[in-house]
């Protein structure tokens, strides 16, 4: 457990990186505005309270971002999962009406050509089935780059089209970890997070981003122990995730603070 | 001498079939099928006037962008169909180093801006006309839609005839920026003239 000087010096570590990821476009700059308001103030708080020792479990930004990089990571195995089953050779679903070669494989296309094709065929009546998962997987090329207003515009277009339970689910908690992570709102991020699941009992990644919104935003590990577990019943994770998850149980089982 | 006579008959005789089946090969079949010659070749350059009646612009810029050329006609029907996905691939490669150009084939200055006007233009895309059909011929367009890719180099290394759709356009540009060359793609009929 750091003292709080030591909080204090971290979150100016943490401000000095955020100018680098907001001049190497890392970060768009009106989410750098934000986090440097938030690291700012967390500067003010440490150092207010260097004479006292910080409440047991209370999240800090450093600590929360480095988890939300641990977080991000096994969160995109566990769609990488999703996304399989989804897109597997289905003629039903393959792009027939576009691609006269049948099944589509997103990986086969650039950025550009998915942008280009989701635009001029979102109101086409005869991929309507297809096109939300090319788009849900051109968002999730900009979520895993960190390039969150991209993914958003994407999800948000999924939304608006009454998406398959699913998809619903894998995209609700994308936004759900944008909130959080992107912008701090835990009650908000919760809230998200909670409709994934509504629709969704049993997606793994949307109850296993709730435990890590749970622990790093609220410091809550005994509820976050609780959904790590229900995750580890899943027999659809791969063992790196598998471990991963693993390792997050006992630590919040224990009490500690997600690290 | 005789033996000498009749070798050079048989020998001419065995040219004249040779001869035969090329040019039934080549001639006799259809025309949608024979490789565009320009494939492999620097694009031509030509200066075309912009449609909008704002000067004149190179067809191909030689700025080491990849160049699409799309002939279109406001006759055609499949153009029609095809040109939403042109304004896709426009837009969505804008920022990435290609550059889309339409030209007019066999259509008046009026007839095509309508057509534009009423299914919409890309900001970025240049849409010029071609009087006199010197860049249609400088392609060897056999009728529209036809649709030409022009490498970083200024070499011709693609084309799709018939109706293409973003799909089948953004996949061909992604294989020339991995320094592939696609080639020609038969993907539908063309129409060379109003009448068919």
């Amino acid at each position: 457990m750091s003292t709080p000087l030591e909080q204090a010096e971290q979150a100016r570590l943490d401000l000095e990186e955020l100018q680098a990821q907001v001049a190497s476009g890392e970060i768009d700059a009106e989410t750098g505005a934000r986090l440097r308001a938030t690291y700012q103030r967390e500067i003010e708080l440490a150092e207010a309270r260097s004479e006292r020792p910080p409440a047991a479990g209370q999240s800090r930004s450093r600590t929360r971002v480095a988890a939300g990089a641990l977080v991000l990571l096994t969160a995109i195995a566990l769609t990488a999962v999703v996304l399989s089953q989804t897109l597997e050779p289905d003629p039903d679903r393959a792009l027939q009406g576009i691609a006269a070669t049948g099944t589509f494989e997103p990986g086969d296309y650039s950025d550009e050509t998915l942008e280009a094709v989701v635009a001029a065929y979102s109101d086409d009546p005869t991929v309507a089935g297809q096109l939300p998962y090319m788009r849900f997987a051109l968002a999730e090329r900009y979520f895993e780059r960190n390039d969150f207003q991209r993914a958003f515009t994407h999800y948000e277009a999924i939304l608006q089209r009454d998406p398959a339970p699913d998809l619903f689910a894998s995209t609700m908690t994308r936004i759900a970890w944008i909130t959080f992570i992107g912008n701090g709102e835990v009650d908000l991020s919760l809230q998200v997070i909670d409709r994934a699941i509504e629709a969704m009992p049993t997606s793994t990644e949307a109850l296993y981003v709730k435990g890590q919104i749970l622990w790093c935003g609220a410091g809550d590990a005994g509820s976050a122990a609780v959904l790590f577990e229900l995750v580890l019943t899943s027999d659809q994770l791969d063992p790196v995730t598998r471990a991963q998850v693993e390792r997050d149980l006992t630590a919040a089982a224990a009490g500690e603070p997600c690290t | 001498m005789t033996r000498l006579v009749r070798w050079g008959a048989w020998a001419v005789a065995v040219f004249a079939v040779a001869l035969s089946v090329v040019l039934a090969s080549r001639f006799g079949g259809d025309p949608n099928l024979v490789e565009s010659p320009l494939i492999g070749r620097p694009a031509p350059a030509i200066d075309l006037p912009r449609l909008d009646g704002a000067g004149s612009e190179a067809l191909t810029a030689g700025d080491g962008s990849i160049v699409v050329v799309n002939f279109f006609a406001s006759w055609c029907l499949e153009c029609r169909t095809e040109h939403a996905d042109l304004v896709a691939i426009a837009e969505g490669f804008r920022d990435s180093g290609v550059r889309v150009v339409q030209v007019a084939f066999q259509d008046d200055v009026t007839a095509a801006n309508r057509f534009l006007d009423e299914l919409g233009r890309s900001p970025s895309t240049l849409y010029l006309d071609d009087p006199g059909g010197r860049a249609a011929i400088a392609f060897g367009v056999f009728g529209v839609p036809e649709t030409y890719f022009v490498d970083p180099d200024g070499i011709v290394v693609g084309k799709i005839q018939g109706e293409a759709n973003a799909l089948l356009l953004g996949q061909t540009i992604d294989a020339i920026r991995r320094g592939e060359d696609p080639g020609q793609q038969v993907v539908g009929d063309v129409q060379s003239s109003p009448d068919g």
